[in-house]
């Protein structure tokens, strides 16, 4: 029933997208021509301000990946995340995010789920300078990320280079549990109020693995999180869309 | 230009060296060692201290009858894979003239080795059956390495 109710939303939003697309648009211009603006900024402040600005309300955003959660639907499994951000001081948010993933792999060697949780604690910084009552967002942030999550290894096949003997897969079903990785993040995001309080917003960023489990026999492949880990790297990148809602008090 | 549209710039101009860097990303591609090879050397069934090639040989592997060596002229020695799904693998080596088949004997074992490559195999007590027939143009067959473990010369055949 919640799920019927979400993808109501999603249909009414698609109608909207148009829009969206052209503020996104007039947004990243914007942002090309921040020169302009700023130039035209500097004569403000020549101005002195003689009006008190009102006091900053403290605003809290609670924010969904849908982009996640889709794409697990459409690979029939289930992933979700979720944010809260708060703007603690000027333009300096807070924020914490909670996701939890069930990812199944089947490449020609190994064939595994992945179930975990993840959790990220973040400082994020407000570039943009809005004008008049606008309310968007051009970030940089900055997370620490910790996941736990279980493998279930469902079957494996042996890498023979040059195979005369097609090699057979293994069936073994075995678990590795308890499997723990940290990483660090760094993002930059675009974040737009479509209607009122709702936003959409989209952000791309570069992840670097910190630590991650030992396990006998098997390694840490997949990360909830995180994506695939690089054999050989300990960078990942990673992008998110999400829908947010913001409560200003 | 104020502080934060530097910032700002700063910030476009590196998200679009992000976005470059990851579309050129390369995928995890296994470049450590797989399954190795078993190796042969070929010697002369006279003098065992001279390495002796074969003149045009044929391997081919049963029961499948996948040709893995065909015709191939001079040669001092080769590398063939196992069959990594039982404890046996059958092979004909032939010249020109001569059918020999090989019967190979071991025990596996799988090892882990990463995400990208997997799991590989390697093999132990190595043992090998030469089929007697009428003539057989492979004299003896000398085992130096019983554990195939990696890619030296486990096997030499006198001929």
């Amino acid at each position: 029933m919640k799920n019927n109710h979400l993808y109501k939303f999603l249909v009414n939003l698609k109608y909207r997208l148009n829009f969206v697309t052209n503020k996104n648009i007039f947004l990243i211009v914007l942002v090309l021509f921040s020169y302009h603006f700023s130039a035209q900024q500097k004569t403000d402040t020549i101005v002195k301000d003689s009006i008190i600005k009102p006091k900053q309300p403290v605003k809290i955003r609670f924010g969904f990946d849908v982009g996640k959660y889709v794409w697990a639907k459409l690979n029939q499994s289930e992933s979700y995340d979720f944010y809260v951000d708060t703007n603690f001081y000027k333009s300096y948010y807070l924020v914490l995010s909670y996701g939890h993933e069930n990812h199944f792999t089947d490449n020609n060697l190994l064939n595994y789920h992945t179930t975990g949780s993840y959790y990220k604690l973040g400082l994020m910084y407000n570039l943009y300078d809005n004008w008049l009552n606008m309310d968007n967002d051009i970030d940089i942030g900055f997370n620490y990320a910790y996941a736990g999550f279980d493998y279930l290894l469902h079957s494996y096949r042996i890498n023979q280079p040059g195979a005369i003997y097609i090699p057979e897969p293994v069936q073994v079903d075995q678990s590795f549990n308890n499997n723990v990785a940290q990483w660090f993040e760094l993002y930059t995001q675009i974040q737009v109020e479509t209607f009122k309080h709702v936003y959409l917003g989209y952000n791309i960023g570069v992840k670097y693995l910190i630590d991650y489990s030992d396990i006998d026999n098997f390694t840490v492949t997949y990360i909830p999180g995180f994506f695939n880990r690089n054999t050989y790297s300990r960078f990942g990148f990673g992008m998110q869309y999400f829908i947010s809602y913001r409560i200003n008090f | 230009m104020n502080h934060k549209s530097f910032l700002r710039n700063l910030i476009l101009f590196l998200s679009f060296l992000l976005i470059s860097f990851t579309a050129c990303r390369k995928d995890d591609v296994c470049t450590d060692d797989g399954t190795p090879d078993l190796k042969i050397k070929f010697f002369d069934a006279g003098n065992h201290a001279t390495e002796k090639s074969v003149d045009t040989l044929y391997v081919i592997a049963l029961p499948g009858q996948d040709t893995l060596v065909s015709g191939e002229t001079e040669v001092s020695g080769l590398s063939i894979p196992l069959n990594v799904n039982t404890n046996i693998s059958e092979f004909i080596f032939a010249t020109q003239h001569n059918n020999d088949t090989l019967i190979f004997h071991y025990t596996r074992e799988t090892v882990f080795v990463s995400k990208a490559c997997g799991y590989k195999m390697i093999f132990h007590q190595l043992n090998v059956d030469l089929q007697p027939d009428s003539d057989n143009w492979i004299k003896q067959i000398d085992i130096i390495n019983h554990d195939v473990v990696s890619d030296t010369t486990h096997l030499k055949i006198y001929h």
